[in-house]
């Protein structure tokens, strides 16, 4: 299979080869060439190499989404290095404990993280030695010797060609850290075979092509931001990456949209939603979408209805799978001018089918007997496109995959996803909830996914967050907290009550619904649920009031 | 109402940052001191506190990047109507 993959490291200077005038990335305000790009990366990488990186060093990427991010990945990639993103918005705490996890050698970063840098880089020298790394893109140099850093300015003085690292498929590329919010950031370790199957096959699931403009929503150490960062590189379409301000303001972001034409667009469903809320789209010209991607989370069907009436003429797809494995699964939903009445409001959007050379296993859970072929389980994923392993945890690495002997004696490896899923009687699967966000209240097995579906089928309702709180001596409580959108109707909670009882058997309906006009969000946008959980304040029905801001 | 406000996004949206001290003029979303809910929550804030209602199309990045922008952008808005 890794006869034929190209590198990763490759992709920069094979699209500058036919492309070389043609923009690779751009923003609202510039714009960086196949051919530019390919200069700029090889004169990092000559920084890197020249100053002790080794293939396989790791090099940590902390950038805001910028023009300097595909500077760092393709050069990090170009020099034999592995990338590690992280979020610029980390506290010290978190870019130490990433650091050293992984014994970043290099940080390439901007100069308005400086002060997290040095932070960082206090908490690695004093709890440990050896653990520090040099740092790429700071103005000033450091008053202690020990750290070296180099502005961005000092790339000028390299050369601009690069001679292609000797790599083999199973090198690894890119180490993605989860957000670990239940526990310490676990990295998932992506070699250059997974990332060029994941370019290669979104590549083709999408027919994405060199006259296409990927809009690259996810920040860089979100895994779907590989579509713009590993994808458009492969066939020389150009990404906007789309700066942070513009994921706050859809005015501005549905502008944005039209002014640099993008054709494909891929977010989380919030981002969607959000323009469809207060992004003016009925004065936009959206002529050129021609497809749109979404993943991360469930779009709530009611919505993506909406969003289809809004843009008719392009194709919606529901895009699955966890970090671990890219992607797995896709579902594609027509135009809404092909295909006005495909969805219904009270059923969720399957996840579809397997993508190519990947096989779906159904795996029985909480079952009394074994059953050859279970409709529901957990999925288990055995794909090119997915990942070594986690990074230094042989207790997950042992857990996380399932070894199996198929009929004909091969063996394989297939990865967990933690997904609760049903094959229907055509083949397509669809995501029932989390294995974890299963719950049993007084001897009901409740899917806290399926609440939450039924909730969202409300017009008045735009998302919501379903939990179960320990709640003694009683066993569990459910609590929904609902987000009721200033697009939609005013709800009070017995109204929400009175909905679910409708909808849902007895042991299902939430005891407590708390109203609410904003969610909090993770870096990424989707729905923080254990921020929620951690923050509501049940006695006076509200989140964030115990929230120490 | 710059002071007012300027206090609102210190304690209330960028509060516990290591008590550094805002400017009017500091840009508030390139280096993303708020999140997306911080805006929500301050254009609640200036909705409530001034009685008015900003309009869809005036939350733009422009308007809102620092809080002397605001202030223009309420002052001129309050002028116009």
């Amino acid at each position: 299979m890794t006869s034929s993959i190209q590198f990763l490291s490759r992709f920069i200077d094979a699209s500058a080869q036919r492309f070389s005038e043609r923009v690779a990335y751009q923003d609202h305000n510039e714009t960086i060439s196949y051919g530019a790009l390919s200069d700029r990366t090889s004169q990092l990488a000559n920084l890197l190499k020249s100053n002790g990186l080794e293939k396989g060093d790791r090099v940590g990427i902390l950038l805001r989404r910028n023009l300097l991010s595909p500077i760092a990945v393709h050069a990090v990639l170009k020099s034999g290095g592995v990338f590690v993103p992280i979020d610029p918005s980390s506290p010290p705490q978190r870019i130490a404990t990433i650091a050293r996890d992984c014994q970043i050698r290099f940080l390439v970063t901007e100069n308005s993280s400086a002060e997290s840098v040095k932070a960082a880089l206090k908490i690695l020298q004093t709890t440990s030695s050896d653990t520090d790394f040099d740092v790429v893109g700071l103005k000033n140099k450091f008053e202690t010797t020990s750290v070296k850093n180099f502005a961005w300015e000092e790339l000028a003085e390299f050369s601009k060609s690069f001679p292609p690292a000797n790599l083999s498929g199973s090198d690894l590329a890119y180490v993605m850290y989860t957000s670990g919010s239940t526990g310490p950031p676990k990295g998932i370790r992506h070699t250059h075979s997974s990332g060029y199957h994941y370019a290669l096959f979104s590549a083709t699931t999408y027919g994405i092509r060199s006259d296409d403009c990927i809009g690259s929503h996810s920040p860089l150490h979100f895994d779907m931001s590989t579509l713009g960062y590993l994808t458009a590189p492969l066939v020389g379409a150009a990404t906007t990456i789309v700066p942070a301000a513009f994921t706050k303001f859809p005015v501005n972001l549905s502008d944005l949209i039209e002014s640099t034409k993008i054709t494909i667009w891929y977010s989380v469903p919030f981002a969607l939603i959000q323009l469809l809320n207060r992004g003016i789209l009925d004065q936009r010209d959206l002529s050129r979408l021609r497809w749109i991607l979404y993943g991360g989370e469930p779009f709530p069907t009611r919505q993506l209805q909406r969003l289809r009436k809004c843009i008719p003429h392009a194709a919606i797809s529901n895009v699955y799978g966890p970090a671990e494995v890219n992607q797995c699964t896709y579902f594609h939903i027509p135009p809404f001018k092909d295909d006005p009445d495909l969805l219904n409001d009270n059923a969720a959007v399957p996840i579809g089918q397997t993508w190519d050379q990947t096989e779906a296993l159904i795996e029985a859970i909480n079952s009394e007997s074994a059953v050859d072929e279970p409709e529901e389980g957990e999925l288990c994923i055995h794909s090119p496109t997915m990942m070594e392993g986690y990074w230094n945890r042989p207790d997950l690495n042992r857990d996380c995959f399932l070894e199996l002997v198929r009929n004909n004696g091969t063996k394989a490896k297939f990865y967990r996803t933690g997904d609760l899923v049903r094959k229907d009687k055509f083949g397509v699967l669809h995501l029932v909830g989390r294995v974890d966000r299963q719950v049993k209240i007084r001897g009901h097995r409740i899917e806290l996914d399926q609440i939450e579906n039924v909730l969202t089928s409300h017009t008045n309702i735009e998302e919501a967050a379903v939990f179960a709180i320990d709640n003694p001596p009683d066993s569990k409580q459910l609590v929904a907290v609902v987000l009721v959108g200033e697009t939609t109707g005013n709800m009070s909670s017995s109204e929400v009550t009175e909905f679910a009882k409708e909808h849902l058997p007895k042991y299902c309906i939430p005891e407590v619904v708390i109203i609410e006009s904003e969610l909090p969000r993770t870096s990424t946008g989707k729905i923080d649920r254990l921020k929620i959980q951690d923050n509501s304040d049940l006695t006076n029905s509200t989140i964030f009031k115990k929230a120490s801001v | 109402m710059r002071s007012e406000l300027l206090a609102f996004v210190q304690t209330e949206l960028i509060g516990g940052k290591d008590g550094e001290s805002l400017s009017v003029e500091d840009d508030l979303l390139t280096d993303e001191l708020i999140d997306s809910m911080g805006v929500m929550r301050l254009i609640a804030f200036i909705e409530e506190t001034y009685h008015c209602k900003i309009p869809v199309q005036d939350v733009t990045i422009e308007n809102f990047v620092s809080v002397d922008a605001i202030c223009r952008y309420l002052e001129k808005s309050d002028s116009e109507g």
